[in-house]
């Protein structure tokens, strides 16, 4: 089993896929556009895979955790425990839509993982107090472009002054998408040196060397 | 029979791809070949070893994150940067493990758990200290299945209990980057960052001590790899720029001359 | 002289939990008695709104529920606003999601609330789930939807959908909608289905995504985008149908004004610190 861990191997798939995508996105020929297609979807079940792969390595860790007597052993526990709450109702039917799924969803889920995001509110206005001082004429540019797009975002600013938006406006549309401009066309380049050394072998960070 | 075969509309494109394609590969050609190019400073890169080194003096482990992406099933511009990630904890992981540091990595996915964990083996196996290598102990496994929210609330917790004294956040990032950099932040790490997203970078900026923005990650990792290969396709990158902003200053010359439909009509061939 | 120094310090270095209190407090004042301020629209809500109003009845529209619970509360008003717009018009929407539950929340969320009396399921609009593989499934998935998709998120085989008998790939679309937090994102859906089938987008922002959609917007492969709950407010307003984004703005106005003041008092304090010294000093 160890040639499929070599890395001719390996290069070489990655090589036939990217060719195919690559070629098919430019050419239309027929047999291997129905190739890119089967390649598309097998990576579409192999994401499928990664699922039921999160959930071993979950259970595995778990495992290791309790085994080893560790303080946050039954933390661990408790997160297998609702994982398999989870599946267990998810597979009543309707599947994933039986009552004691959507309770589960709607009162544990939903609201927890829309708390960690709301924390961001905080986090945001921390960070804004901390950030925006006007330490050096960079950071005092910094503020005034930041305070015409805090006004242009909310409704207030045409209140307090239609002036705001407008000014905010017009940065957003001329300065920012230029500089958002120059940022995405350097890292698509960056992605396509990595791109292209990962299809030439010469990544090694890919295969874990 | 390339009218037939080549899909409409994709001419011109055709042609900018294989150009930008073969300087690049040009460029990482001469690169392998002994001309090397030269990569500017980046503070935020010579700012690591100060940052092992702090961890190295206060006793504290050092905490290394790529964020919650992985390789299978993404967009390529966030593959791009989780491999300069990776790049970037193979060398975090030998300078902690020459100055005698604890690395402990966060990782999101079990795919990519597999490579962190291939990586940190391989820098404990360099150091002759291949016995000492734990993954239950340096890697922590933290999963995600439809948000970032675990992963955010499981390390961000991590940092406030453990206190770590350098916290690495290399990588694609989402609305994590934020909690986790405030987390740190109020835990008083010492915090390197670096992404490739616009959005997310001015996250970081806010609360981290070094930032490495856009593209820099690319050249973090290409000088700690150490590999010409990659400093030339950063010359290759740099090359490629020169095309982008030809063609820039071509399009504005012709819509000023009012020529743009011709434009429009040549690049739709 | 160093007792105001002192002051100076404690301001400019203010605990977070006041910044926390004072956040909450300003959040939960509009809550709880609105404002009512006045809303301007954008040009790029107008954008969408207008493209959409312009698109004959019966055409196909894609809507990408890229969200989870998570980013519910931002983007859950933005798709909200555009399904009812989409049903209004009598066009019929095909719901997909490359997030695990994106798909689940549309029809625990959306679809209740937003569903026309006379619709049907499987003639007038249809759910077809999750697609795994993010950039490769929806690539997989715009070539050929039943490559990914061959049953919908009931289990009805494609086929048997009467919607679904003349739309075979994404150049059966009409128009394509995101509403993304992440991946797969508005990147995704411009390479799989703008730039290789021509059909045109509209984005529900995530306000941090914004700036990356403007390039987008202005080379009008982007025919419109929302900037985040202040554009699904400004689309409410737009299709008179008022609601839950509406009722958030004035929150968030004030949520942007206890920010900016936080600023300049953090900038006030350094100022007079300077100040201070200065006098010190001489």
């Amino acid at each position: 089993m160890s040639f499929l861990r070599s890395r001719y191997i390996n290069v070489a798939i990655i090589f036939i896929a990217a060719f195919l995508m690559i070629f098919t996105y430019f050419f239309k020929v027929q047999a291997l556009s129905d190739a890119a297609t089967l390649v598309q979807t097998t990576v579409s079940l192999f994401a499928a895979f990664t699922l039921a792969l999160g959930a071993m390595n979950l259970t595995l860790i778990a495992y290791r955790q309790v085994q080893k007597k560790a303080p946050t052993a039954l933390f661990s526990v408790l997160a297998i425990a609702v994982m398999l709450m989870m599946i267990i109702t998810g597979l009543i039917p309707p599947l994933m839509n039986s009552p004691q799924f959507n309770w589960l969803y709607n009162n544990v889920e939903a609201p927890t993982d829309s708390t960690m995001y709301a924390m961001m509110v905080f986090f945001v206005a921390s960070a804004c107090f901390r950030a925006f001082r006007a330490r050096s004429k960079e950071a005092l540019v910094m503020l005034v472009v930041g305070s015409f797009i805090i006004f242009t975002y909310a409704p207030i600013g045409a209140t307090i002054w239609p002036g705001l938006p407008a000014i905010g406006s017009w940065i957003e549309k001329y300065p920012m998408t230029g500089a958002s401009r120059g940022f995405s066309i350097g890292v698509a380049l960056g992605g396509l040196g990595i791109g292209l050394r990962i299809l030439l072998g010469r990544e090694k960070a890919v295969t874990g060397e | 029979m390339v009218d037939t075969i080549l899909v409409p509309g994709k001419t011109v494109p055709l042609i900018v791809f294989l150009v930008i394609v073969i300087s690049m590969y040009l460029m990482m050609r001469y690169a392998s070949k002994g001309k090397v190019p030269t990569i500017r400073t980046l503070p935020a890169y010579n700012a690591i070893t100060e940052a092992v080194g702090r961890a190295v003096e206060v006793g504290k482990p050092v905490h290394y994150t790529t964020g919650t992406y992985t390789f299978v099933g993404q967009t390529a511009g966030g593959s791009a940067a989780l491999t300069a990630g990776l790049s970037l904890l193979a060398y975090i992981s030998d300078i902690c493990l020459s100055k005698g540091a604890t690395l402990i990595s966060s990782c999101a996915y079990p795919e990519v758990m597999t490579i962190e964990s291939e990586i940190l083996r391989g820098s404990y196996l360099k150091a002759g200290m291949e016995d000492e290598y734990s993954e239950v102990e340096h890697l922590r496994y933290v999963p995600i299945v439809s948000s970032c929210a675990p992963f955010a609330a499981g390390v961000a917790g991590w940092i406030e209990r453990e206190k770590p004294a350098t916290n690495f956040l290399l990588g694609p990032f989402f609305f994590e980057s934020l909690v986790i950099a405030e987390a740190g932040y109020h835990a008083g790490c010492f915090q390197v960052a670096g992404t490739t997203s616009a959005g997310y970078s001015a996250f970081f900026l806010a609360c981290c001590d070094y930032v490495l923005i856009g593209e820099e990650l690319y050249a973090a990792a290409a000088l700690a790899t150490n590999d010409p290969i990659q400093a030339g396709s950063l010359r290759g990158n740099d090359v490629n720029r020169v095309w982008i902003i030809a063609l820039i200053v071509i399009g504005v010359v012709v819509t000023l001359l009012g020529m743009k439909t011709a434009l429009m009509n040549l690049l739709s061939i | 002289m160093s007792e105001s120094k002192g002051i100076l310090d404690k301001i400019e270095n203010m605990d977070v939990r006041i910044i926390y209190i004072l956040v909450i407090i300003c959040i939960a004042i509009p809550i709880i008695r609105p404002m009512g301020l006045p809303i301007p629209i954008s040009e790029s809500t107008i954008s969408a709104y207008d493209f959409i109003n312009k698109l004959p009845e019966g055409s196909v529209v894609l809507v990408g529920f890229e969200t989870g619970a998570a980013g519910w509360p931002e983007l859950g008003p933005q798709l909200n606003i555009f399904m009812q717009h989409i049903f209004d018009r009598n066009l019929k929407p095909i719901i997909v999601s490359g997030n695990v539950d994106g798909a689940q929340l549309a029809e625990m969320y959306t679809i209740p609330k937003m569903i026309k009396p006379g619709k049907v399921y499987g003639k007038d609009w249809v759910n077809l789930g999750y697609i795994a593989g993010g950039e490769s499934g929806i690539a997989a998935f715009a070539s050929r939807i039943t490559s990914v998709t061959p049953r919908d998120y009931f289990g009805t085989p494609v086929e048997d959908l009467e919607m679904m008998k003349n739309v075979t790939s994404a150049a059966d679309f009409k128009l394509a909608i995101v509403c993304s937090w992440g991946t797969p994102g508005h990147a995704d859906y411009l390479r799989q289905y703008t730039t290789k089938f021509g059909v045109p987008l509209i984005v529900g922002a995530q306000t941090t995504t914004v700036p990356a959609i403007v390039p987008f917007y202005q080379s009008k492969q982007v025919v419109g985008y929302t900037n985040g709950l202040r554009g699904a407010g400004e689309y409410e307003i737009l299709t008179h149908h008022p609601g839950y984004a509406v009722a958030s703005l004035d929150a968030a106005s004030s949520y942007h004004l206890v920010v900016f003041v936080l600023i300049v008092i953090g900038n006030l304090a350094i100022v007079a610190k300077r100040f201070v010294k200065k006098k010190e000093g001489t």
